[in-house]
């Protein structure tokens, strides 16, 4: 299917719960009612959408507002919200499309913006957003600062990641996978322990007896150690540095080793 | 700190609170402004937020801190007034926003802060609060229309301006969709004048789109550029004006991200 047979056009009153339900199917979380209907800078002939024989496979949400350029300048700039694509319907250019459509409509319909800017991630910018306009990454002054002080939500939420991790991911029925039993210790929580092997996964606080294995960490170390860039670097110069210790039995270890994979997909579902 | 009294939002509370939030960020950038209109929005209305989510502090009758924590654990805003002790705000706000997070049952929180705010930082150390890695999802620019934005960069910096004079074009090899190849800008008597034309110059400046917004906001060298073959300078000798040109016109106030802005 060529692009052509796409038709680009702003949204229309009709299109909010066709819209809504592509944000749905492309895995974006979004209160749509409250981010764009609700918000004082919505303008429904700044949000792009793709079309084909009548039904809605891309959109694409701009903002028009305020944004401090200086200590004293303000300047009108265009928020890039919420992109998608119909996952059946990716990898034919339709996202550069809509934001090349809205390039264009912003600048014959002289709105008094000059820049535009995205939060968005640095893979995303140099597939889509670079490559269409041309987005360069800004070096910020912010720091993100955390504190963990239970695991309690954590626990409630294994229960929904043993059903996400389960079945795609051959999590069943491991029976030569050893059962591991480890305790997190982070600076200023509790102990977690996480049990896991032969088709269980367990989550609870309490003490650290009789566990296989012990993981010691800071929140800081473990914030890298979840990213997928240089993960490696980063474990190497954590056990390195002291600030990620592993105590316990070589089985320990290797139930460790044999279970990593659902172990991340615990950490990444649950946290 | 026991002068300070805290109670959650009430109504009408809003006006307080932009004042204080610009305020707080006035000497950062790449933020938007609040205006208590937008701050119902984006913090009042918020989903994840509820009226005792939004932890302020007072010094007698007036506001000097406040924090819009949500029920998902993020704290969207907070802010302080500077003229007060600040760790002492900062340490109070937390640790009401922490008892809140902890009634609902939340197990973790996290907050932006701006690199220079060592105070407000120290504070978040002492309470137990960690540092967490710079976060590689960030923000990102482009520009639509570069003669109105260099007009935009020569009245910001005015001041680093004045006695710098010249006749500059800078030619796009990529324009996206939209957007004119060319910039022209003249600098005379502390005049700026700019256009999106192909004028007849002095300098010419051959460039493509990620470098030249590289350089106008402060993120790349032009002399890293010229090394690297993005920039091209006829005629050659001009390589020192052209640094000067783009390190007076780049933007050099920081930018500070708070977690309200994001998402």
């Amino acid at each position: 299917m060529e692009e052509s047979n796409y038709i680009y056009r702003t949204l229309a009153i009709a299109d909010e719960s066709a819209v809504k339900e592509l944000l749905r199917r492309s895995f974006i979380s979004t209160d749509w009612n409250w981010k764009y209907l609700s918000n004082p800078s919505f303008d429904p002939s700044l949000v792009a959408i793709a079309e084909e024989n009548g039904k809605i496979v891309g959109c694409d949400h701009w903002l028009l507002r305020d944004v401090k350029l200086s200590r004293s300048s303000v300047a009108k700039a265009i928020s890039a919200g919420d992109i998608a694509v119909d996952p059946s319907h990716r990898k034919r250019g339709i996202g550069r499309s809509l934001l090349l459509f809205q390039r264009k409509s912003i600048l014959s319909n002289d709105r008094g913006a000059f820049l535009s800017y995205a939060f968005t991630s640095q893979e995303l910018n140099q597939r889509l957003f670079q490559p269409a306009s041309g987005y360069v990454p800004l070096t910020t002054s912010t720091v993100t600062y955390s504190k963990r002080w239970s695991w309690k939500q954590f626990v409630r939420r294994v229960d929904e990641v043993k059903m996400n991790v389960g079945p795609r991911d051959g999590f069943r029925g491991e029976s030569h996978k050893r059962t591991v039993k480890i305790v997190f210790q982070v600076h200023g929580a509790p102990p977690l322990i996480i049990a896991l092997g032969q088709g269980r996964i367990e989550a609870f606080e309490g003490n650290a007896e009789g566990v296989d294995l012990r993981v010691k960490s800071d929140l800081a170390t473990l914030a890298r150690l979840r990213r997928k860039d240089k993960r490696m670097r980063h474990l190497l110069k954590a056990l390195l540095t002291g600030r990620l210790r592993i105590s316990g039995g070589l089985l320990g270890i290797i139930g460790l080793y044999q279970n990593l994979d659902v172990l991340e997909q615990v950490f990444r579902f649950a946290l | 700190m026991s002068t300070y009294t805290v109670r959650s939002y009430q109504r009408g509370d809003e006006v307080e609170l932009t004042r204080l939030f610009n305020e707080t960020y006035q000497d950062y950038a790449g933020y938007a402004p609040r205006t208590p209109e937008y701050w119902r929005w984006n913090c009042l209305d918020r989903p994840d937020v509820e009226n005792k989510g939004i932890v302020i502090v007072f010094h007698e009758t007036r506001i000097v801190a406040y924090a819009v924590v949500g029920k998902s654990g993020n704290i969207w805003e907070l802010c302080f007034d500077r003229a007060h002790d600040v760790e002492a705000l900062v340490s109070l706000t937390l640790e009401k926003a922490v008892e809140y997070l902890a009634s609902i049952g939340s197990d973790a929180t996290t907050l932006n802060l701006p690199r220079q705010d060592s105070v407000a930082r120290e504070a978040c150390k002492k309470l137990g609060f960690a540092e967490l890695p710079p976060d590689p999802e960030t923000v990102f620019v482009s520009i639509l229309d570069y003669a109105r934005f260099v007009r935009l960069l020569s009245s910001i910096n005015k001041e680093r301006l004045r006695g710098f004079e010249g006749d500059f074009s800078i030619r796009l090899r990529d324009a996206k969709s939209g957007t004119s190849p060319f910039v022209s800008i003249t600098l005379q008597s502390g005049q700026i004048e700019t256009s999106s034309q192909d004028k007849p110059c002095d300098v010419l400046i051959e460039t493509d789109t990620q470098t030249l917004n590289s350089m106008l906001f402060g993120v790349r060298n032009p002399l890293w550029a010229l090394l690297s073959l993005k920039l091209k300078i006829h005629p050659l000798r001009k390589l020192r004006r052209v640094i000067s040109l783009f390190s007076l016109l780049r933007l050099n106030d920081p930018w500070f991200l708070p977690r309200a802005d994001l998402g």
